[in-house]
């Protein structure tokens, strides 16, 4: 939808927001050139080329782990910070500029959703880049599978804006958006714990639910997972998570707009 | 040729808890047609406002049939000629003025080249040519009225619906927007007009429906609706005397201070009564028929719907 994303970028050069990002973006630079002497220092170690090898390779990790849980931070803030976009747009009195246009309703709010995704990722991407650059620069370390987990963090914020668009249309409460995104995260960090709560309880309803709730929600934990161990040139084993997270986003982003499409305002 | 019909048109809002239903529209019939101002007026609740957002396909009606230029107004397509100042409006507050009509202009599909030129011309018709990039959290009531405006007209459009345009504005800024409306009909586009300001709707509209309860009380032109058919003034040199008239012609019902005020009970019967003064050598300086403003007669429409066995409308009543 033509005008919206460039509406979400001024929305978003016009908030608080931008100013949280930088300053984990700096906290970050800071905590690479922190522990630059240590990296060079492990380097220096007069050991035997299969040790330096694992040196290499437990510096490699270090990259993708510092920068898969530094664009993790990023994902929540963004999480949390557009939980109110669509709420907004649609609230009262705001409502009826957007509506009132000769757009469809599926283009207006997929275009809003479009917006959010492409820019608050945008700016997510860049603010890793310049963490990654300078990673590269101050450790002399670079792999091209570390990409894989910027891709982690676009899939994370797909899913997690198919959740609060979704909360966001049908309640039209900022509120109730951000506590709908903490619920499923909560939830879906219990059901990693599924093996141990099936040895534990007997009940077979308890079991169905869980499975059932395991099969259908989004799976954060195992998919931040399977992007880093892609990153770290390991076999995945069980692409489950990939898609059934994606399977929830998308199922979730039709009832969206089936919804959207039925509501007065 | 008519811009919008309505027929029909029902809206029932479906609320939880023990409130019930609430029927916002109740079997309304009406057309609006090319060139002209139409003035939608009535109580708080009447139904102006959910009108106005089904025609644009803010609210789908519950049953009836809508047509807004030529498509049901669900087809996005209906709006592309259309233009729509909401009331109680919350422009993204983070958007100058200029960049409000420059999103406006985007989202109708304008070409990327035309939408600033555009938006300068529109931004000096209402007024805020100096406040263009001054962003609109920082406007006033007035300001803000004067802006939704220019996004409303920012697609050029056919049909203009204005709900509670004059809003919060000062008196110079009503003259503003009445002279805009004025030039948008002169182009042979058509207002749709929501206002309380019955004055504002008087001296610009050519047709109103009244609203009450969801329902359309009365439908006629301006001139109608504050005419009183069968009573006349009449300036003549009366005095305080008293002219017999028969009952089957009608009465005289007042003596004024340049004449005296009578009312009929068939048009004709004007005849008579010029005989009768003409007779009596009583010159007659003009005859008029008694006009009421706008208001005076939406109050009179009201006060006698709410009133047991009050008339359900006359003419061109729904």
């Amino acid at each position: 939808m033509r005008g919206l994303a460039a509406d979400t970028y001024r929305e978003l050069v016009d908030r608080k927001l931008l100013w949280l990002y930088g300053i984990v973006t700096v906290i970050m630079l800071l905590s690479v050139f922190a522990v630059q002497s240590t990296v060079d220092n492990m380097r220096l170690a007069d050991a035997p080329p299969e040790m330096q090898e694992q040196i290499g390779d437990a510096l490699g990790q270090y990259v993708i782990g510092g920068l898969y849980w530094f664009l993790g931070i990023l994902v929540f803030l963004t999480v949390m910070g557009t939980a109110g976009l669509i709420p907004s747009m649609f609230s009262r009195g705001r409502a009826e500029f957007y509506l009132s246009k000769p757009a469809s309703r599926t283009s207006i709010l997929l275009g809003k959703l479009a917006g959010i995704w492409s820019v608050y990722g945008g700016l997510m991407v860049l603010a890793g880049l310049l963490v990654l650059g300078t990673m590269v620069v101050a450790y002399d370390l670079f792999s091209a599978t570390v990409f894989f987990v910027f891709v982690a963090a676009l899939v994370d914020l797909f899913i997690w804006l198919s959740v609060t668009g979704f909360v966001g249309v049908l309640s039209g409460s900022f509120a109730m958006s951000i506590m709908a995104a903490f619920a499923l995260w909560i939830i879906q960090w219990l059901l990693t714990f599924r093996e141990a709560v099936e040895q534990l309880v007997d009940n077979s309803l308890v079991l169905r639910v869980v499975d059932t709730l395991y099969y259908m929600l989004p799976k954060f934990s195992q998919l931040g997972d399977l992007f880093l161990a892609m990153g770290q040139h390991k076999p995945v084993d069980d692409w489950l998570p990939l898609w059934s997270s994606l399977a929830f986003a998308v199922v979730l982003y039709i009832a969206t707009v089936w919804l959207f499409k039925r509501k007065d305002y | 040729m008519n811009i919008v019909t309505l027929e029909q048109l029902v809206k029932i809002y479906h609320t939880r808890m023990r409130r019930g239903n609430i029927t916002a529209l109740n079997e309304v019939s009406l057309d609006i047609e090319q060139g002209e101002i139409f003035g939608l007026l009535g109580p708080n609740g009447a139904g102006k406002t959910t009108l106005m957002k089904i025609l644009l396909g803010i609210t789908r009606p519950t049953t009836g049939q809508v047509v807004v230029m030529g498509l049901p107004p669900g087809d996005a397509g209906s709006r592309e000629k259309v233009g729509y100042l909401p009331e109680n409006h919350r422009f993204p507050s983070h958007l100058t003025g200029m960049g409000l009509l420059q999103l406006a202009g985007r989202m109708c599909g304008m070409p990327t080249s035309a939408i600033k030129g555009r938006a300068e011309e529109l931004l000096a018709v209402v007024g805020m040519d100096k406040w263009g990039d001054t962003k609109i959290r920082k406007y006033s009531k007035g300001m803000m009225q004067r802006i939704g405006l220019a996004q409303a007209l920012i697609n050029d459009p056919d049909l203009l619906c204005l709900d509670e345009p004059t809003d919060g504005v000062d008196p110079v800024g009503k003259v503003e927007i009445r002279q805009v409306l004025e030039k948008v009909r002169a182009q042979g586009k058509t207002v749709l007009l929501n206002s309380h300001l019955l004055s504002e709707v008087e001296s610009v509209a050519d047709r109103v429906a009244i609203l009450s309860k969801g329902r359309v009380k009365r439908l006629d032109s301006v001139s109608n609706l504050t005419s009183r058919q069968l009573e006349y003034e009449i300036e003549a040199d009366v005095g305080d005397r008293f002219i017999e008239i028969p009952e089957e012609i009608g009465k005289q019902i007042a003596v004024t201070a340049n004449g005296m005020r009578v009312e009929l009970k068939k048009k004709e019967g004007i005849n008579y009564i010029i005989d009768e003064l003409r007779q009596r050598r009583i010159n007659i300086y003009s005859i008029q028929p008694v006009r009421l403003s706008l208001e005076q007669s939406f109050f009179e429409l009201v006060q006698d719907q709410s009133t047991p066995g009050g008339t359900q409308g006359t003419g061109g009543a729904v």
